[in-house]
């Protein structure tokens, strides 16, 4: 026998012993009936409360661990095994399996606090929820089988209007599915074929959005007859356009900047531009924002700009001042393209903008391939070589011609290959702005954003279940707002500037977390129980896995002391003090 | 049985044989009425015709049938007939039966008795022939005859929506069935007087009409209403003339095509709006003019023997004609001084142009117009229509004709001057000519070397004439039937030749084309023949493509093949002459001199000057380097920016909206706003014909609330909306991102180092 004293063991014994001898010997003074009975009433009486002090136990052969958890879409077959295998095994469910036999269910909050713990889990495993609880434990987990459906999905987040996206996956086609079909609010959009019976037959679809906002895609899957076997609620949010504020400086007007003043004034962005005409006479355009004369390049300027595009002469002829400041502002974030009117070379005013090496090319055109067209361009004869934070843009095969370099906070893009007004002169818009866009998307300036709201729970959601916020902030105290209903959260206790929170929606569809000290706002969707039920139970497989512990763990037999119950002790108190209470009445 | 009983008996029976005679007739009639209703509906599209008609068939069938059986006439003696027919062992003595037993001899009540006796036996047992069968087969054949009319026979009654033909007055569009709270909408439309068409009205609000009409839309409502609008897509909302009442209209010439709606205040203030529909405008198709008589485009004529050119010209236009003309150019001269005249002639017959097929015919006759051997004319029809107030024009081809130029003129050297200006190293094609006729007529006096050298000389002067074509057809070198290498290594090249000769009948001999630069020629390296996998481009269209004589863009094709001609024929010429054989050359000189004339004629025409002429700068301004008056100046780039369908654009959101949310009815904002995303819709779709119809529709029932299925129908409008969108190239975006300290600090702290 053991114990588990509440207090410290000897006093107690002492103290007990001690009662025990002054209450018999009043007792055996007192003449009524029962002497002999009412002293040891009066031993049995303290010894009593002693053993509820002192919590006496028994040692006790037993298995830890004897629970075989079932989870749903759990393999029968393996369960029965187990059973087999381990007669004096326990059989529990959590809510939401159909075990079909006589097993009592678990809760999530008995799964949390379960003593002796569990060997095995079979079928989709717990959720993460339930593993939040239970951070130390190890058991076998045996994987159900993972219904039909996409079991992984990679986009970019940065879903922008007009700008092509892609939607790559792997799709769980035991459903024979041959044919996959990516359909939006204007019908079809991509389709591709599917390997049949695959277990994980992977896809790759793209679309273009038109407009921004939150819409509703679909993966459409049909088999061989043109039935459909599946669909795929696809919620995609798609930002529209932030226009930039551009500044372009030249020597002389040229036909390639024309075209590139007229494609980015027709989307939108405010330009200032200034053509050296002649010794003192420049002309002034500007686009999209008032007229302005830019005669020199000051701090404010540059601030509000977000790229400068100019070309060498126009670089070399500046002010010092002017491009003292360029420089300065260059390391605070600006952005700036550069042009070589002629062969590209080096010089200080170069220099200074940390522009790339250039290597010669034996051509003066290159092919290249955009929007999986080969075209061919003419360029300056020279190349870019790869070299230490220079980030190529556009290449034939491995020689870069356009692409930029970091400088502090901002970036030095130089393009190098000329005549590209030819893709617009020909009709194709799409080819001109693949061309120009990403060159100068990359080298802009990156605006401070006070916050930034990330969801860390993976997706599919569904209704009630807890997500996880972060949100990272420039300095301040965020109230994050979801759906309008201000949020609680918490400032990592390391990082400063990340906070966390945690919120619940119970309706299926949109809702919207905001920062109200910000204009920030992240959509999120709540999917129905019954849609991407593939890729939940393919990442629930995933965390469960990383929770493997021993197969044997339910052999193990360990003698552990079982408590006697302190309900045999306070019985035996009240019976003795009972007693000596009616004993002087009989 | 007795012989009351017996009567009783036949007069039952009669009536029995009387029915089957009338199912008889009765199967006649559903077999022609049947037929007839189905083909008729058929044929004429009306199912009330085709009953009606059916109905008339059907009755004279029966009475026909009727009349042929007898069946109106059938009695107990009828009966008795047929009884004798088929039943012999009656003996012919059925009538016995009817007579009255007091008046029969003693024979005839025996008989009477006997056939009362076989009567009792066997009436029962009586059978008659009927040809009921034979009535069924005839309905079964005209009912089969009458589903094949109706699936497979051609639907006539159906005119084509185009037909417009003054004719036409009562409803041409599809049966479209009205909103309730409309009881009745008549148009009216009276097309343009020009058209000759006469008023005309319709029931139906789908309609097309001539361009120009003048529709009138007059409503009955079922109920009194407040006020009524209609919205056209052309336009914004007008409001329909009447008072507060169930009557209204609205008057308003169309010149586009509009879809439009109804949309009214009811009496308890509330809204309702009607379906979209859509009125096509028939434009007024141009006239056409097409020269009748076979009339070649280039016409050379032998003055002064030719000197009348007839024409003829179909002239035709959809509603009429109004006015016809010939415009004739005559150009005279050559050279810098080649002066135009232009003369507008009427055509002679008929004297007045109207009507809408006309065939028209004018006799022009060259003196009269002033023309002279070498001059041309240009001319071309012009047609005019009727139409009011911008009338439309078309016009034929330009067609020439030239009068052939027999006058000769030679080069000739004045006697008095002692110097031959003329190089002798380049010499025309006619004085190549000069020179051979020369040579025979000296034949005799000459040695045979001289004659032989003299031959050869002229060959090589003819080479140089042929090359110097040659470049202009775009040949940059020596090409031709065995010959490979370069002319400068045969005869000491041609750029002697280039430098200081002088060029004679060419082309080019005023400097009207700019003289291509031996040196550009030599710096100019084909580097573009050596690129592999040249994508096709549509610069090349203007681009200079060297060395290739089907890419030269000198000439238009006529010319191009006349020069080619006539380089041919003077390859012939040089050959002769090098073969020492000047006679045999000279009708090959002849040819190839006959067709650079015509290439010189063919080349001169008349275009007329457009755009700005600046004038010309004073000399002594130019190249002084003043700036002055030049200053800087500014530009701005006007705002194009803007989102075309911006209520379409922000009701997709609506519309994902209402889809996420299915519980979720509509707000009067976005009520307002899929009103108006629907006239967008509606302008896009006149654009788009065939499309969006059924989305405008099942966008009206939504804001109505009258949609069967919303999930169908929001999905229906939102492919539409988006469908409507115009795409775009994508534009390069402003990234932001938030700025942790840390990472500033991470920054500064690499730049540190």
């Amino acid at each position: 026998m053991t114990f588990d004293p509440l207090f410290t063991f000897w006093p107690v014994i002492l103290t007990a012993t001690g009662l025990s001898a002054v209450f018999v010997f009043m007792e055996w003074r007192r003449a009524f009936r029962f002497r002999l009975l009412r002293c040891l009433a009066q031993l049995l009486m303290v010894w009593a409360l002693t053993a509820l002090v002192l919590r006496p136990a028994v040692p006790k052969n037993r298995a830890e661990n004897d629970t075989i958890l079932l989870t749903p879409h759990f393999n029968a077959a393996q369960a029965d095994s187990l059973k087999q295998l381990y007669p004096h095994a326990q059989l529990r469910q959590i809510a939401g399996t159909d075990a079909d036999r006589a097993v009592s269910t678990w809760s999530e909050h008995e799964i949390a606090n379960t003593r002796t713990g569990f060997a095995y889990v079979l079928g989709d495993g717990l959720p993460p929820t339930v593993l939040d609880g239970i951070p130390e434990a190890r058991y076998a987990f045996l994987p159900g089988h993972i219904p039909n459906g996409i079991t992984g999905l990679r986009f970019s987040r940065r879903t922008v209007v007009h700008q092509t996206i892609t939607l790559s996956g792997t799709l769980r086609n035991t459903y024979n599915g041959t044919r996959m079909i990516l359909e939006g609010p204007g019908g079809a959009e991509d389709s591709t074929q599917l390997k049949t019976t695959a277990e994980a037959a992977s896809f790759a679809l793209t679309f273009t959005p038109r407009q921004a906002g939150r819409f509703m895609y679909r993966f459409v899957v049909k088999n061989k007859a043109g039935q459909t076997v599946d669909h795929i609620p696809m919620p995609i949010e798609v930002r529209g356009e932030k226009k930039l504020n551009i500044l372009i400086l030249q020597e002389f007007p040229t036909a390639e900047v024309r075209y590139l003043k007229n494609f980015l004034a027709d989307h939108g962005h405010r330009l200032n531009l200034r053509y050296h005409l002649s010794r003192n006479i420049f002309r002034y355009e500007s686009a999209n924002t008032g007229p302005k004369k830019v005669t020199r390049l000051d701090e404010k300027l540059l601030n509000d700009t977000d790229l400068v595009i100019l070309d060498s002469d126009a670089l070399k002829n500046l002010p010092t001042t002017d491009r003292q400041q360029l420089e300065a502002s260059l390391a605070q974030g600006l952005g700036i393209i550069l042009f070589f009117n002629d062969a590209p070379g080096t010089n200080a005013a170069l220099q200074s903008l940390h522009i790339p090496k250039f290597a010669a090319l034996k051509q003066d055109t290159v092919q290249i391939t955009l929007l999986g067209q080969s075209v061919q361009l003419r360029t300056l004869s020279h190349y870019m070589p790869a070299q230490d934070g220079f980030q190529p843009v556009l290449q034939a095969g491995n020689r870069s011609l356009a692409g930029y370099t970091f400088s502090g906070f901002g970036k030095t893009g130089v393009q190098l290959l000329t005549e590209t007004y030819r893709f617009v002169t020909e009709g194709k818009p799409n080819l001109y702005a693949a061309l120009w866009g990403p060159l100068i998307e990359q080298t802009a300036r990156t605006r401070q954003q006070p916050t930034r709201i990330r969801v860390i729970t993976p997706e599919p959601i569904y209704p009630d279940e807890p997500i996880d916020i972060e949100i990272l902030t420039a300095g301040i105290k965020p109230t994050l707002l979801a759906d309008s209903v201000p949020i609680a959260l918490t400032e990592d206790v390391v990082l400063d500037d990340r906070w966390l929170g945690r919120v619940w929606f119970g309706e299926k569809g949109w809702h919207t977390l905001a920062v109200a000290e910000d204009s920030t706002q992240s959509g999120l969707y709540i999917h129905e129980p019954e849609h991407w039920q593939a890729a939940r139970i393919s990442y629930q497989h995933q965390l469960n896995r990383l929770r493997n512990g021993p197969r044997d763990a339910i052999a193990v037999q360990t003698t552990k002391p079982e408590p006697l119950s302190p309900w045999i002790f306070f019985g035996l108190f009240l019976a003795a003090s009972g007693f000596l209470w009616l004993a002087p009445k009989l | 049985m007795t012989p009351q009983e017996a009567r009783y008996r036949l007069e039952q029976r009669t009536k029995q044989q009387q029915a089957v005679l009338f199912l008889d007739a009765l199967l006649w009639f559903l077999a022609f009425f049947s037929a007839t209703v189905l083909a008729v509906t058929r044929l004429s599209g009306s199912p009330g015709l085709g009953a009606g008609i059916a109905l008339v068939a059907g009755t004279i069938a029966f009475g026909l049938r009727s009349r042929n059986i007898g069946l109106f006439a059938f009695n107990q003696h009828k009966l008795l007939q047929l009884l004798h027919r088929h039943h012999k062992e009656y003996e012919d003595s059925g009538d016995l039966l009817l007579a009255d037993e007091t008046t029969l001899t003693t024979l005839q009540q025996v008989q009477l008795h006997r056939t009362l006796a076989r009567f009792s036996a066997g009436h029962k047992q009586l059978a008659f022939p009927h040809q009921l069968k034979k009535a069924t087969l005839v309905l079964t054949t005209a009912l089969l005859l009458g589903l094949l009319i109706y699936q497979f026979g051609p639907q006539l009654g159906n005119k084509p929506e185009e037909d417009i033909s003054p004719a036409t007055h009562t409803s041409t569009g599809p049966v479209v069935v009205l909103p309730a709270a409309i009881k009745a909408m008549r148009l009216q439309i009276t097309p343009p007087a020009y058209t000759g068409i006469k008023k005309y009205t319709s029931d139906t609000p789908t309609l097309p009409v001539p361009e120009g009409s003048r529709v009138q839309w007059s409503l009955t409502f079922s109920e009194n209403i407040s006020s009524a609008h209609i919205h056209l897509t052309t336009t914004d909302s007008s409001a329909l003339t009447g008072n507060a009442g169930n009557q209204f209209t609205f008057e308003k010439s169309l010149y586009e095509s509009v879809i439009y709606r109804f949309s009214w205040q009811q009496a308890d203030a509330s809204f309702a709006g009607s379906a979209y529909y859509k009125i096509e405008v028939i434009p007024d198709q141009p006239p056409t003019v097409v020269m009748a008589n076979n009339l070649a485009q280039f016409t050379e004529l032998s003055f002064p023997a030719q000197h009348l050119v007839t024409l003829q010209a179909r002239l035709s236009d959809d509603f009429g004609l109004s006015t016809a003309s010939i415009v004739a150019t005559v150009s005279k001269g050559s050279g810098e001084s080649v002066k135009f005249r232009e003369e507008k002639i009427a055509f002679t017959q008929p004297a007045q142009i109207s009507g809408k097929v006309i065939n028209a015919t004018r006799t022009i006759d060259l003196r009269k117009l002033g023309m002279e051997p070498g001059d041309e004319l240009y001319f071309y029809a012009e047609v005019i229509d009727n139409k009011v107030p911008m009338p439309n024009k078309a016009r034929t081809e330009t067609y020439f004709v030239s009068l052939k130029d027999t006058t000769r003129q030679d080069v000739s050297v004045e006697a008095g001057l002692g110097v031959d200006l003329m190089p002798d190293y380049f010499r025309s094609q006619r004085q190549i000519i000069i020179d051979t006729e020369k040579l025979l007529r000296n034949r005799k006096k000459i040695t045979r070397q001289q004659f032989n050298a003299t031959s050869n000389e002229l060959g090589y002067d003819q080479k140089v004439l042929r090359l110097k074509y040659g470049e202009f057809l775009g040949e940059e070198a020596e090409s031709g039937i065995g010959v490979h290498g370069s002319p400068a290594e045969d005869d000491g090249g041609d750029d002697v030749t280039k430098k200081y000769g002088h060029a004679h009948d060419t082309e080019n001999e005023h400097n009207l084309v700019p003289e291509k630069k031996p040196e550009a020629k030599e710096t100019h390296h084909h580097e573009h023949a050596d690129e592999p996998g040249k994508e096709e481009s549509p610069l090349e269209a203007f681009a200079h493509n060297h060395d290739n004589a089907e890419e030269a863009t000198f000439f238009v094709q006529s010319i191009r093949a006349k020069l080619k001609a006539a380089l041919t024929v003077m390859w012939d010429a040089e050959l002769q002459l090098r073969l020492y054989e000047p006679e045999k050359s000279l009708p090959f000189q002849y040819q190839a001199l006959k067709l650079l004339k015509e290439i010189s004629n063919d080349s001169r025409v008349y275009v007329h000057r457009t755009g700005f002429d600046p004038p010309p700068i004073k000399e002594d301004r130019r190249l002084k380097g003043d700036l002055a008056e030049t200053k800087s100046t500014t530009g701005y780039h006007h705002d194009k920016h803007t989102e075309s369908l911006p209520a379409i654009r922000q009701s997709i959101a609506v519309l994902e909206r209402l889809l996420d949310k299915p519980g979720e009815t509509l707000t009067s904002q976005d009520r307002a706003l899929l009103q108006q995303a629907g006239n967008e819709l509606a302008a896009v779709a006149l654009k788009q014909p065939g499309q969006h119809f059924r989305s405008l529709s099942a966008l009206q029932a939504l804001l109505q609330g009258k949609t069967e299925n919303r999930n169908t129908s929001l999905l229906l409008i939102l492919k539409s909306f988006w469908q409507a969108i115009p795409g775009r190239a994508p534009s390069p975006s402003l990234q932001t991102q938030p700025w942790h300290s840390l990472d500033r600090k991470f920054v500064d702290n690499l730049n540190t180092d």
